[in-house]
């Protein structure tokens, strides 16, 4: 009884919020075709950890400008089973590979999106894209204008970093957070180690773009 | 920075490079620079020579391989011992099948069907009496052979678990997920400081359903022709700024170990993508080469071990499958196909299978598990700890000579004669002789290949010990089956069901679990789950095994009130703790 009493204590004070109408633009399972899907292949509580592919695509695309015909640079972000995320049932084509039966090439043919999970494979592949695209001028000088917005490119010289170049930096891939002192001072120490600013840059944008940070939930 | 004090950093830089590289220490330098460029310069020695020592700890981590055998086989042929004390209390029970029991694992000449009886028969093994299939051989590399005993010398046998649900999929995905949170390839891999921490085979796209991580971490699949390749291709061919600049490449990773220091504050899961992107550069220092022609050699190995498993007339096995047996109409030589058609089969049931049978998935996953856990040849460390196999759910390429159809009763009727088809471990319209012949050709071929994997673990130092010392390999299926009579062959097991493990932990043939002598739902002595005192009155469950999994592999059991079969001594190895295993009235 006492049990029963305490666990009613504990309900008690959350009962209200459970009686407040949802937004109609939640996502409701039970109104959705999602829900079989969900029942008959997950009995647990879907629990992403990372970004999924589309969302790092999307990123390295802001921030390098890639272009559509530079888009196999990022091969590997198409990798669905270690990038996880979104799959489009009707696409006739997927990482180079025409479907037949696109449908049945989507997962198990039932399951529309994988979940994203940790592992070294998509962190690789992150490294390899951002060495690609850090090491093409154009793409360098389009992430560098971005800083710099009057940097002429090419092989123009590019000014020393600072505690503010060095924050704009950091919230191409981080949005609203601030870098902190350890690694802002960190990435100081980084270009005037370097031969060149130029050199001190590519390693500053390498470390930012190869972080696994940005790639987090 | 003007122009002469970027020289002078320059010249100093000069100068602190040439000082680490000539005396190998930067101690008296106290600059922010100078402290920065040591840790640097020390940072990526020290790691090179660690990994090119192996003094890592990838063999010493412990590591899980969980073989799941799909659609409930039988399991009384192989490691559900009914008598295992040699003089246990036994009923057959044949009420529910006129002709004879399912029970049986021998035939001897009598006046059963086609002139011969069925009989559970058993052999000595050290200390336990296990199925009469453990008296044979089973296949070698390069067509040796060797006594299956030897397999057993390394095998925990638990018996009598009640998995409380009857469903293929609830009960296949209860056991890999107890809790219904912590996987128990998740736990392994929680602890792992392998760079590939779990990786799944067989389960293709519904692997990561299997699979849950504290940690965030994924299991990734390695299925298909070529996964040795599919998975090791990202860390290949790297030629950016990293690669070629040993410096700036350090340097990167001091700001990273900068962010990383501070990222358990913002995410619990963020540390281990430092982890993992760590694990990742240490990949791109391997050479990695030949990786199709390896995956290809290794899967031949194990392809040929299962080939002579089911066509090798050598490993024949006196009572078993030495004589022609067959030619009746009759429940025992009764079988369901995968494609759900139903035969009595024909004269000789031994030519059911051929050097062409084969188990699918089987071959490819012990290719993998060698490899990824041995390093291949490749790494002085193993790749993953947590390997997540499905194994194929049927004999597939059976060879029917002439069989007898079950709708019209005649033999060779419906041009049924030199037909191949996939005999379906969901055994419902399985009949008794027919399952004992292709039951144990099944666990012969899939005991070849673990001997194999075993012996693969053994010839690897690890510690004071050797990698089959730190590994479990757990073999279960979705259930046990019954021997209730159902459609000719026998129902589901779900609540007798069996869980084996295989290790250097085990040292010598051990069985554990009470079962009851009768079933009042599904007569003889099948395997039922009985009480079992140590468990306070319950019956085994999945959460035992867990916790017997978790003191084995030194992981947090996620069921800590369900106590483990067994204990470990100051040797590391396993001693049981409950009793010897009783078959209850």
């Amino acid at each position: 009884m006492i049990k029963k009493l305490f666990t009613y204590l504990l309900i008690f004070p959350i009962l209200p919020s459970c009686t407040i109408k949802p937004n109609q633009s939640d996502l409701k399972f039970s109104d959705s075709v999602y829900q079989d899907i969900a029942s008959s292949t997950m009995d647990y509580p879907f629990t992403a950890t990372v970004v999924d592919r589309k969302y790092v695509e999307s990123v390295l695309n802001q921030v390098f400008d890639v272009t559509s015909t530079e888009t196999s640079v990022l091969t590997g972000v198409y990798n669905k089973s270690d990038f996880g995320g979104g799959c489009d049932r009707y696409a006739s084509s997927d990482n180079g590979v025409t479907y037949e039966f696109p449908k049945d090439q989507c997962y198990s043919g039932i399951f529309p999106f994988l979940p994203s999970y940790s592992n070294p494979m998509r962190y690789s592949y992150t490294v390899k894209t951002c060495e690609t695209l850090i090491n093409s001028s154009a793409r360098f000088t389009s992430v560098m204008q971005k800083i710099y917005p009057t940097w002429a490119g090419g092989s123009n010289i590019l000014p020393a970093p600072n505690a503010i170049t060095i924050k704009t930096a950091y919230q191409l891939f981080f949005q609203s957070e601030e870098p902190g002192d350890d690694l802002t001072q960190s990435f100081l120490v980084m270009s005037s180690a370097a031969t060149t600013t130029n050199e001190g840059w590519k390693q500053i944008m390498t470390t930012l773009c190869g972080s696994p940070e940005w790639q987090i939930f | 920075m003007s122009n002469e004090n970027k020289k002078n950093e320059m010249d100093r830089r000069n100068f602190l490079l040439k000082s680490i590289q000539s005396v190998g220490t930067g101690i008296l330098m106290a600059s922010p620079l100078e402290m920065f460029l040591t840790n640097v310069l020390m940072g990526v020695f020290g790691r090179a020579n660690a990994l090119a020592a192996g003094d890592e700890s990838g063999y010493l981590d412990k590591k899980l391989v969980n073989l799941t055998l799909t659609n409930g086989p039988s399991r009384w042929f192989w490691d559900l011992p009914l008598r295992p004390n040699g003089n246990d209390a036994f009923s057959y029970n044949t009420t529910n099948d006129p002709i004879t029991s399912m029970l049986i694992t021998k035939l001897n000449a009598g006046s059963g069907g086609g002139g011969y009886t069925g009989e559970y028969a058993s052999v000595k093994i050290g200390e336990y009496y296990l199925p009469h299939l453990w008296s044979g051989l089973m296949a070698t590399p390069n067509g040796g052979t060797a006594p299956m005993s030897n397999l057993a010398q390394n095998m925990l046998m638990m018996r009598g678990l009640d998995w409380k649900v009857d469903s293929h999929e609830l009960d296949r995905y209860l056991q890999m997920v107890p809790t219904g949170n912590s996987s128990l390839l998740g736990l392994v891999a929680d602890k792992a400081t392998t760079v590939l921490p779990s990786i799944g085979v067989g389960f293709s796209a519904t692997n990561s359903n299997f699979f849950h991580s504290g940690k965030g971490i994924t299991s990734r699949a390695m299925d298909g022709n070529d996964p040795f390749t599919s998975v090791f291709s990202p860390f290949t061919n790297s030629a950016g700024l990293r690669s070629t600049n040993a410096i700036a490449g350090a340097a990167i990773d001091r700001a990273l170990d900068i962010m990383k220091a501070k990222s358990g504050s913002k995410s619990s899961y963020l540390p281990n993508t430092y982890q993992d992107r760590a694990n990742a550069k240490k990949m791109m220092l391997l050479q990695f080469s030949g990786l199709s022609a390896s995956f290809l050699t290794l899967k031949t190995k194990y392809e040929n071990l299962i080939s002579r498993s089911f066509g090798d007339v050598s490993l024949r096995l006196a009572g078993l499958d030495n004589v022609a047996v067959g030619g009746a109409q009759s429940n025992q030589y009764r079988m369901l196909f995968s494609n759900r058609n139903s035969f009595y089969t024909g004269a000789d049931i031994r030519t059911l299978t051929t050097i062409n049978s084969t188990i699918a998935n089987l071959a490819a996953s012990m290719a993998v598990s060698e490899f990824m856990l041995t390093g291949g040849g490749i790494s002085p460390q193993s790749f993953t700890s947590s390997i997540n196999i499905m194994v194929g759910d049927s004999v597939n390429n059976v060879a029917v000579d002439s069989a007898f159809s079950a709708a019209s009763g005649a033999l060779g009727s419906q041009n049924f004669s030199n037909i191949t088809y996939d005999f379906n471990s969901d055994a419902h319209e399985t009949g008794s002789y027919i399952q004992m012949i292709l039951f144990s050709r099944y666990y012969r071929a899939i005991s070849s290949c673990l001997y194999e994997l075993v012996n693969q673990l053994k010839a690897v130092t690890a510690g004071s010990g050797t990698l089959f010392d730190q590994t479990a390999i757990s073999i279960t299926s979705e259930f046990n089956r019954s021997a209730r009579n159902n459609a000719g062959g026998a129902d589901h097991g779900w609540n007798g069901s069996c869980y084996s493990i295989i290790s250097g932990m085990v040292t010598q043939p051990t069985v554990a679990g009470d079962i009851k002598v009768n079933s009042t739902t599904a007569g003889g002595s099948w395997g039922i789950a009985s009480p079992m005192t140590e468990f306070s009155g319950q019956n085994g469950l999945i959460g035992n095994v867990a916790s017997t999994l978790a003191t084995m592999l030194e992981f947090k059991t996620p069921t800590p009130n369900n106590p483990s079969y067994v204990s470990k001594n100051s040797l590391g190895k396993v001693q049981m703790a409950v009793a010897k295993p009783k078959n209850v009235a």
